[in-house]
């Protein structure tokens, strides 16, 4: 059976409380919202010791993808009593996602579609049914794997992320925040405190996935596109296109969405625009498929996303 | 160091001391004696750990304990009225849902979660439902089929006085 170590358990009953915490204890404390990747991670053995290759760049990335990081935090910090960081706003061209809020709620809530759709596809797959009544969308992008679902999503949707310490308040890009393998820009003493991105009318956005299994799974691949219509809606005035698994982060494919603004959407400029992201893409080999199944996949699911985006954009079809 | 800890399951007030790295599964186990919710892979894979807490399944082998103070949780022995199987429990037997068993209690709590908001679901809801709770005995349809089954059963109740 796997036991967890022994660790101080903090429940601060205010943000301010728990950025005082953070402060004090810095890397020997560790944050808990759902404890889905946490406790997981707290649990698991040392296994990065047994991966061989350690040195390059590319082993490092391999064998960080492969096996999370050992955590043995000194000081756990419950956010379980910050009500402050959860809940759904949307107004004012901005939705606002407090990091708290589970997937399942996230999933089922109206208020992301269909703008913030690729969000509502992401939150609705990760893990499994029972996972997603615990874990957190901010412990899902904190966990920061380069599959990490509702990480492709933001991305594509051009959100920012406020990190909150006792000094200060900072936003911070979703396109700069990942900086490795289970690595963001968060300091020891910070903590995430809410995900906004802009919203308008004319939009929509998905996120596809391809795995050997439909739940419990993690990507093999994985990609998000977004899309703003013409006011007259009969082409793309603006796109985002983020990628999953095929890179040491969550990755943008700026020139493939760049390709689209001023276009009308169809299957031809959504095949040439998938090519170019395909040409975007690092994927590497490991035991969940090849870097040629990978780039494959890249073209599909592009494709896939980039025409389900465009129906929510329209606001065709089912949601 | 221990930590006086206030638990509400199944509707009964339980009053314990914990360590903190304990998980909600270790502490209703071993004590509180309910062994009715099992300990399978630790890691939030196989499900079999499943109890309700404010009405929604989870791991609660991925819960700490001291996180399920003053939430209500739900356990298999929290479902039948003394001798008298719940509606979904019956089911499951009647069905041939069971085999080793392991599994059990967790379908059964994933599923009163599912019924509780759908209790006429399709056969994809409940595969979807308790795609978090792995079997590796039935081949999953009589679990589906006792589901669907005690969903009927409870609507059917749910008219009477």
């Amino acid at each position: 059976m796997r036991i967890l170590h022994p660790f101080r358990y903090e429940r601060p009953k205010s943000l301010d409380e728990a950025l005082a915490i953070l402060e004090k204890h810095g890397a020997k404390a560790a944050p808990l919202a759902g404890g889905t990747d946490l406790i997981v991670n707290m649990k698991h053995r040392s296994m990065l010791q047994l991966v061989p290759g350690a040195g390059t760049a590319q082993a490092q990335w391999k064998s960080a993808a492969r096996v999370p990081a050992m955590e043995r935090p000194e000081v756990v910090v419950s956010l379980s009593s910050l009500a402050e960081l959860r809940g759904i706003r949307k107004g004012d061209g901005k939705l606002r996602v407090g990091p708290l809020v589970a997937m399942a709620e996230l999933s089922r809530s109206r208020d992301l579609l269909p703008e913030a759709g690729a969000l509502s596809d992401a939150a609705g797959i990760m893990g499994s049914p029972l996972v997603r009544n615990r874990a957190t969308v901010g412990g899902n992008l904190m966990n920061a794997r380069p599959a990490a679902d509702t990480a492709i999503a933001i991305l594509a949707l051009g959100a920012r992320l406020e990190l909150a310490s006792r000094a200060q308040r900072r936003w911070e890009d979703a396109s700069a925040f990942f900086t490795g393998p289970g690595r963001t820009v968060r300091k020891p003493e910070e903590l995430l405190v809410a995900v906004e991105m802009p919203i308008g009318p004319c939009e929509g956005s998905a996120y596809v996935r391809m795995g050997v299994r439909r739940q419990l799974e993690i990507a093999i691949v994985s990609a998000a596109a977004w899309i703003r219509l013409s006011r007259d809606r009969s082409t793309i005035a603006d796109a985002r296109i983020a990628l999953g698994a095929v890179g040491p982060t969550p990755i943008l494919a700026p020139h493939a969405a760049g390709m689209l603004a001023g276009k009308a959407g169809g299957p031809e400029r959504f095949a040439e625009a998938a090519r170019t992201a395909r040409g975007e893409a690092r994927p590497i080999d490991d035991f969940r498929g090849s870097a040629a199944y990978r780039l494959d996949l890249v073209e599909a699911l592009v494709t896939r996303a980039l025409e389900k985006a465009l129906a929510r954009a329209r606001g065709e079809g089912a949601p | 160091m221990k930590t006086l800890l206030k638990l509400k399951v199944n509707g009964r007030i339980f009053e314990t001391a914990v360590e903190p790295q304990r998980t909600l599964v270790e502490v209703l186990r071993e004590e509180l004696g309910l062994t009715g919710t099992k300990q399978g892979c630790g890691v939030g894979d196989c499900g079999t750990c499943t109890v309700l807490i404010d009405g929604e399944p989870m791991n609660s082998c991925l819960v700490l304990a001291l996180e399920a103070e003053g939430r209500e949780i739900t356990t298999i022995e929290g479902l039948s009225q003394g001798q008298k199987l719940h509606p979904i429990q019956a089911a499951f037997v009647e069905k041939g849902a069971i085999q080793c068993g392991f599994c059990t209690p967790g379908m059964i709590l994933a599923a009163k979660a599912l019924l509780d908001r759908n209790p006429n679901p399709t056969e994809t809801e409940v595969r979807e439902a308790l795609a978090g709770n792995l079997c590796r005995c039935t081949g999953y349809q009589k679990i589906v089929d006792a589901v669907i089954a005690a969903g009927r059963d409870l609507a059917g109740e749910g008219g009477e006085p």
